[in-house]
């Protein structure tokens, strides 16, 4: 069966003046169409780095081996010219910080406009049309007043939606989503995780969303993967993972989510006495 | 507990931030930062503010410390005012009252070591001679969990955790009696979130310290705090017990805010109490009841009538018309 992608024994490092840095040591995994795969761990435990794997976005230093299939098209060795064809186009990724992925001097429609003129050769005047059933997709009010304004003009749950819509664009079949509700109050989380969930019913797109919060991995994960210094330590369908738990680091992850809703404050004396620093740097 | 003398008494505090224009830079326009917020902080209690950006907790809580200029209102600490003091009779009460920041490494000098950074509030408050100085810093660091030969590293040699322990460790180290944490935890794993919140609820036991805890995650407001203030546009929601606040949410804003937290509970649809949009911007303020824009419950006179403060059960109070 064909797996929208497919990863085998990814092995991401860095050169470092002091020798190669492994951020990720040989993880599998697979994405079907229409799921979503939670990608979950601590700071530094390689999860940001996989995701730039997959997307051939690591910095200069970055290196790759193993496999990553998209609809059984090898990525690993491609062209920087051969992935800007995939990238924005058959999978696309939204950031943590959407200020930082804005140009800010440029125009919400300027920016929007851009991957439909280039990906998919629309005129002007189609992909501006086109940018305004984007906004209105990702429900943005007054989307012909939006496209132009900049980015500081809009408020940050604003931002991620026009993130979104930019790469949602070209209707791609893998969604990579790197925290994309971390920077955002609580309110506006929910409103953005549902509307991820809702394009990704509508367009049947494959999912791949990092997080460290084990609420928002509730949430929305069909499947769970979860990471520590560089390796899977668990991967299951979400029920599993959260009722029954394997590996020592999952339930420990688990067990230090302040849950509202609980009653005992065992999370406070369960907690690990080591400085929980993970073993990647 | 109400019968002593609070040890934080703050009445009516306004702070605004000028929108300034044209030519001649005049205040065309104010942003209403905190708008009329009082209360009370007892000796040894945690209180929290929670709230989401923008809501006014952190400039509430850097007013309460004399670290911005406040519009209008009044303070007392163990009964003295404290509002409008000069910097130098500030700094008397500045011993007594400290803050936690978020990020810890923003306010560490990169090229000094960490020992001498601690030791420099002793230079600046108190007459210690130089050894004592250091036997005492190296005291400290061993009290919020590092160790001692740590005296002689740089920031950049700490983890996040580590980081925030030296934050800690400078905040304690007078002594003081009220400590403001400003989203102390919120940049830190789970992992180690937990450990810093037990080494700020040992060191509450140890000193009797009391703590105003600003932060967005009400999860660990929750575990942490005996009260609880919500915020929203600068305004107060609700006030009440940990216990109020989150078995009896009053205030639709409250509730949405509850249930907009996602818990670590697959499959639980969300019986959730949507909120449409977006906080509106506080240098245009709503009039009437500020949340009344997004509010599910929102009638006509919410729109033109601010709502009054009133208690509706002891120790719990909201402001609201339809509840």
């Amino acid at each position: 069966m064909g797996h929208l992608l497919l990863v085998e024994n990814l092995v991401t490092q860095y050169r470092t003046a002091g020798g190669k840095l492994p951020a990720v040591q040989g993880i599998s995994f697979s994405v079907n169409k229409g799921e979503t795969l939670c990608i979950v761990g601590e700071s530094g435990c390689g999860k940001s780095a996989t995701s730039l794997s997959i997307m051939g976005l690591l910095p200069a230093n970055g290196e790759i081996t193993g496999s990553i299939r998209l609809k059984g098209d090898e990525i690993v060795g491609k062209s920087e010219e051969q992935l800007q064809k995939i990238r924005g186009n058959e999978m696309s990724m939204i950031f943590q910080e959407p200020m930082t992925a804005l140009n800010p001097v440029f125009s919400i429609g300027f920016q929007l406009r851009e991957p439909l003129m280039i990906h998919r050769k629309l005129s002007k005047k189609e992909a501006t049309q086109n940018s305004i059933d984007l906004l209105d997709k990702v429900g943005i009010p007054n989307p012909e007043e939006k496209l132009k304004q900049y980015p500081h003009e809009l408020s940050g749950g604003m931002r991620q939606r026009v993130m979104i819509a930019m790469a949602l664009a070209c209707d791609p079949s893998l969604l990579i989503a790197d925290e994309p509700t971390t920077a955002l109050d609580v309110t506006i989380q929910a409103q953005i995780i549902e509307l991820i969930d809702d394009l990704k019913e509508q367009m049947g797109m494959g999912v791949v969303f990092v997080t460290h919060d084990m609420g928002v991995v509730a949430e929305i994960a069909d499947r769970v993967m979860v990471m520590y210094g560089g390796e899977v330590v668990e991967m299951g369908d979400v029920y599993s993972v959260f009722n029954s738990p394997q590996h020592s680091y999952t339930k420990k992850l688990l067990a230090a989510v302040p849950n509202v809703d609980d009653e005992s404050k065992f999370w406070l004396q369960e907690a690990t006495t080591d400085d929980g620093s993970t073993t990647s740097s | 507990m109400t019968d002593q003398q609070p040890l934080l008494e703050v009445k009516d505090l306004k702070k605004y931030f000028p929108i300034k224009s044209g030519v001649l830079q005049r205040t065309t326009a104010n942003v209403k930062a905190v708008e009329n917020v009082s209360l009370q902080v007892h000796e040894g209690e945690t209180l929290g503010i929670v709230g989401e950006s923008g809501c006014g907790k952190s400039t509430f809580g850097r007013s309460v410390l004399g670290l911005e200029d406040i519009t209008d209102g009044t303070i007392e600490f163990r009964g003295d005012h404290i509002e409008g003091l000069s910097k130098r009779k500030l700094k008397e009460y500045k011993k007594d009252m400290q803050m936690i920041f978020q990020d810890p490494f923003a306010s560490l000098n990169p090229r000094q070591r960490i020992g001498d950074a601690l030791e420099e509030v002793f230079v600046i408050h108190s007459s210690l001679s130089k050894a004592d100085r250091q036997k005492r810093v190296r005291e400290l660091l061993v009290e919020v969990g590092l160790q001692e030969d740590h005296y002689n590293r740089y920031p950049h040699e700490f983890s996040g955790g580590q980081r925030q322990r030296i934050g800690i460790a400078r905040a304690i180290a007078l002594n003081p009696s009220l400590i403001v944490c400003d989203e102390a935890v919120s940049a830190l794993d789970v992992s180690v979130q937990a450990q810093i919140i037990r080494l700020l609820i040992d060191l509450q036991k140890r000193y009797q310290l009391t703590y105003m805890f600003i932060s967005h995650d009400l999860g660990v407001v929750k575990h942490m705090c005996d009260r609880v203030l919500v915020m929203y546009l600068g305004t107060m929601v609700e006030l009440g017990s940990s216990d109020q606040i989150y078995k009896n949410p009053l205030h639709p804003y409250t509730r949405a805010l509850l249930s907009a937290i996602p818990r670590p509970i697959p499959g639980r649809k969300k019986e959730r109490i949507k909120l449409e949009g977006d906080l509106p911007s506080a240098s245009n303020y709503p009039t009437g009841c500020p949340f009344h824009t997004r509010c599910p419950l929102a009638q006509e006179h919410c729109k033109t009538v601010v709502p009054e403060w009133r208690e509706v059960e002891e120790g719990h109070f909201i402001a609201c018309h339809e509840v």
